[in-house]
């Protein structure tokens, strides 16, 4: 009798324990996600810096009346290279992502430049580039959703809570990449 | 000092089995126990990563859900049905003396025939050799005093030299084009295209000399044997096949090498044609009967033990 009653408690004790550890690892793992998707996010921002100067080579030679929109480009690159904080990047990503949309809805005044082979190449590259950096960030938002989730749920907060662990922010774009595209033709005088 | 003595008590077998019995599923019960806590950690681990998108996963573990696509059909062994991936057991019910139980008789699978997953932003290789399989049984069928064999899997019978004697259970589960899938495994990068190549051949070639059939059919000259001549024609037909669909694959994800499939070190791999809801709620259930069932099992199996040897009053 008093053998299955320790029996019992073993269980009891060592379920707790596991239980408890399970919970831990699940939202150490919760938290090394997000790290992780943040960083599969800056691995394709910088594939998308190396093609960036690029293409501005190729369309200098077309687009020899943009260079407003040319040194935009050259100059929101620079800023992304050089932003230290996660909200100067995220600024200076949103600001290239619109020069770039700007630059290609240019480039359809000129037909030359269109028919150029490496443009069209660079465009369909930084294009899928631009749609695989959106699906990574809905993916990131989703890792801090879950991760949000996790850490408000019942038995879950509380470790979470002897953690410390406090609930992130969602990635979000700024006010100003939410308007449209200014598009400026100079045409040549 | 006079030492203890256990007096045996009667159980309800008369030949004492039931202590054996008794110990196994005590050991049984710790174990669930364990698993149960083992299938917890899968539920959350499922539960915590996101689904990705083919166009934006990145290398590493990754879940994504999308529609099977065929990279070769195939027949499903027993019901013939066109499948991109298929895996059976046939089980007959053996009795010897007074224990009876099912003994399973052949099984097998696709193997390691690749399959696409295709979703809304592309689509991705699937190599599904090693994977942890979770789905629900697509085809069952029991022979018995009412229900005749179909002819299905008469000719399975037949193919297989299996006798067809006895009671018979056919078990089938397969993932057919256009039906939705559910992986989570490794994302890797096959940039070595010749290393690769030669692990695909040589992991092939493994699975056709485990296959007494596809033997018997290498046999060309039904002498029993497989000479080196007829082994070095399978061997370049296997490899013909193997090229055919790398160059597909090639073609097909616009030359990047990128496969999901069991990672090189032996990581977390499900399939599954249920939804991520469904092979949650399964896990959960698993957890719960394997801990609680588990321990009770052996609490109530130690109990016993205790009873039977006429200590349960002492200790």
């Amino acid at each position: 009798m008093v053998t299955v009653v320790a029996a019992a408690l073993a269980f009891l004790v060592i379920g707790g324990f596991l239980y408890f550890v399970t919970i831990y690892n699940g939202l150490i793992a919760a938290s090394r996600n997000i790290e992780k998707s943040w960083a599969n996010i800056d691995v394709l921002l910088k594939q998308r810096h190396d093609e960036i100067p690029k293409l501005v080579k190729v369309c200098e030679g077309y687009m020899k009346y943009e260079r407003e929109t040319l040194e935009k480009i050259t100059a929101a690159r620079t800023a992304c290279i050089q932003a230290k904080t996660v909200g100067e990047s995220s600024q200076a990503e949103g600001s290239l992502a619109q020069s770039l949309r700007t630059l290609f809805a240019v480039a359809e005044n000129y037909p030359d430049l269109k028919a150029n082979q490496n443009f069209s190449q660079l465009q369909q590259r930084v294009s899928y580039l631009e749609s695989q950096i959106a699906d990574r960030r809905e993916l990131y938002n989703d890792t801090i959703n879950n991760y949000n989730i996790r850490i408000n749920e019942i038995p879950d907060m509380f470790v979470a809570h002897m953690l410390n662990l406090q609930p992130k922010e969602m990635f979000k774009i700024a006010e100003d990449d939410k308007k449209d595209a200014d598009i400026n033709f100079e045409f040549p005088k | 000092m006079q030492g203890r003595r256990f007096r045996i008590t009667r159980g309800f077998m008369s030949n004492d089995r039931d202590i054996a019995y008794a110990a196994f599923f005590c050991g049984y019960g710790v174990w669930a126990f364990f698993r149960g806590f083992a299938r917890l950690r899968r539920e959350r681990l499922i539960e915590n990563i996101p689904t990705s998108t083919v166009r934006g996963l990145a290398m590493g573990l990754v879940e994504l859900i999308g529609q099977a696509e065929e990279a070769r059909l195939f027949k499903a062994p027993l019901t013939d049905a066109e499948c991109v991936y298929y895996r059976y057991t046939v089980e007959r019910y053996q009795s010897s003396g007074r224990s009876s139980h099912w003994v399973t008789v052949a099984k097998g699978d696709s193997g390691c025939s690749p399959f696409w997953l295709k979703d809304a932003t592309g689509k991705i290789m699937v190599f599904p050799q090693g994977a942890e399989v979770m789905m629900p049984i697509d085809y069952q069928f029991e022979t018995g005093l009412f229900a005749s064999m179909p002819e299905t899997l008469s000719a399975f019978m037949r193919n297989h030299a299996l006798g067809c004697t006895g009671t018979l259970r056919f078990k089938e589960w397969r993932i057919e084009p256009e039906e939705m899938v559910y992986v989570l495994g490794t994302a890797r990068n096959t940039s070595n295209p010749a290393e690769d190549h030669k692990n695909k051949l040589l992991q092939r070639l493994e699975a056709l000399k485990d296959n007494p059939r596809q033997m018997a059919e290498v046999d060309s000259n039904k002498d029993g044997t497989v000479s080196i001549e007829e082994w070095d024609k399978a061997v370049n037909r296997v490899e013909q096949a193997l090229i055919e669909e790398e160059l597909k694959s090639g073609i097909e994800n616009n030359g990047v090498n990128v496969i999901i499939d069991r990672g090189d070190a032996g990581e977390v791999f499900i399939l599954s044609d249920e939804d991520q809801t469904q092979i949650t709620k399964s896990l959960s259930w698993q957890a719960f009967f394997g801990v609680f069932g588990g321990a009770a099992l052996s609490l109530a199996m130690l109990a016993y033990l205790l009873f039977r040897f006429g200590v349960w009053n002492r200790f």
